[in-house]
């Protein structure tokens, strides 16, 4: 390797005495017979002498009023902006829907329970019949419940197929 | 207790313990390290970016992330490091987003080609080296720098930051960082040589 491109290798670690001694003498030695290095070294002194002594700026007067400006903005429109927060006021309006749901539907009785009952509801009846039946009817064979079933999957496919045509619908 | 015994007390703090406290809810020691950081933090900034209106910007936004962030700081780092980290690449989001504009601009490519104010021949070798180099002068020759180059030189040459604490600022290892630093040196001899045939 040329000598010269070794030597300016270490120019920066020999301008701040961070050689080891040996190459440090290696070094000196170089330069006293280089004149290229030796005016480079010179060049780098200067420099690194006047980069320390370049003038240093002061911060504006408002810099802390318009730091606090930022930092309130910010944090305001964070606040106005942040998903999680409504999010957080859906949950709980959930939260208690469902809860208020099954404080009704699941209250133990109490005297107030007899003086006024809930009205059967349409589905309730209906269970209560089909119930009715099934117990009154031990036998009912294979063949009809098999039928039941196709019935049940028929009505199910056109349900959801017109379900399926209001998503449709919808989103055209 | 009043604000400026707080500030007395306070003063005289190592920054870590300033952070502490911030991080336990005590602001004044956030107004404490801003008053401390404010101008160190933008002249670095400044002598990255050229630009003193943007550098006093990003110093706002260093200090911004630091009031937003505080719990983020371990005390396994030196506090002056992070801050000068957070600072750092702000500045340097700031110059790959100048790049992009500048890259449709036709300015970019007049701006990469500056001039410098030549001395004028009536100088003397004996007139002051500072009058002739002035601070313009080297301004525009760090800006000529890459990124890698410009941020080594400013902490180590301006700031003046050890080599291990420019390597935990920049997270790259000892031997690179003194690597950049002579490189951006001699890139800057290089480029400013012509100016110093007489003065040194």
């Amino acid at each position: 390797m040329n000598p010269c491109a070794t030597v300016q290798k270490y120019l920066s670690s020999y301008l701040d005495q961070s050689l080891d001694p040996q190459l440090r003498q290696e070094i000196d030695s170089h330069i006293q017979e280089c004149p290229e290095c030796a005016k480079i070294l010179q060049d780098l002194k200067f420099l690194t002498s006047r980069l320390k002594n370049v003038q240093t700026l002061q911060a504006s007067d408002s810099f802390e009023k318009n730091l606090r400006q930022r930092i309130i903005d910010n944090t305001a429109t964070k606040e106005e902006n942040n998903p999680l927060k409504t999010f957080s006021y859906g949950l709980s309006a959930a939260a208690i829907l469902v809860a208020v749901y099954f404080f009704i539907n699941t209250n133990p009785t109490t005297p107030s329970d007899n003086i006024i009952s809930p009205a059967p509801s349409k589905s309730s009846i209906m269970d209560a019949r089909m119930s009715e039946e099934i117990t009154t009817n031990p036998d009912l064979d294979k063949e009809t419940n098999t039928q039941m079933a196709v019935d049940d999957s028929i009505e199910s496919k056109r349900l959801t197929d017109e379900e399926q045509r209001e998503i449709n619908l919808v989103d055209q | 207790m009043k604000q400026g015994e707080d500030y007395s007390k306070h003063r005289e703090s190592a920054d870590e313990e300033l952070i502490a406290r911030f991080q336990q809810g005590d602001n004044y020691a956030f107004d404490l390290l801003v008053i401390r950081y404010k101008d160190p933090l933008l002249n670095y900034v400044f002598r990255f970016l050229g630009d003193r209106t943007d550098a006093e910007d990003i110093v706002q936004e260093t200090f911004y992330r630091l009031y937003k962030n505080k719990h983020y700081y371990k005390e396994i780092a030196k506090f002056s490091t992070w801050i000068y980290t957070i600072a750092g690449n702000l500045a340097k989001t700031e110059l790959r987003k100048r790049k992009r504009r500048n890259l449709f601009s036709i300015n970019y490519y007049m701006s990469t080609d500056k001039d410098y104010d030549l001395p004028d021949d009536q100088t003397s070798p004996e007139k002051d080296a500072n009058t002739i180099i002035t601070d313009d002068i080297i301004q525009q020759s760090v800006d000529k720098l890459s990124p890698k180059f410009k941020q080594v030189i400013i902490l180590r040459d301006i700031q003046g930051f050890s080599y291990e604490e420019i390597s935990d600022i920049i997270k790259i290892p000892l031997g690179t960082v003194k690597s950049r630093v002579n490189r951006a040196r001699l890139k800057l001899q290089e480029d400013l040589k012509y100016l110093m045939k007489d003065i040194t």
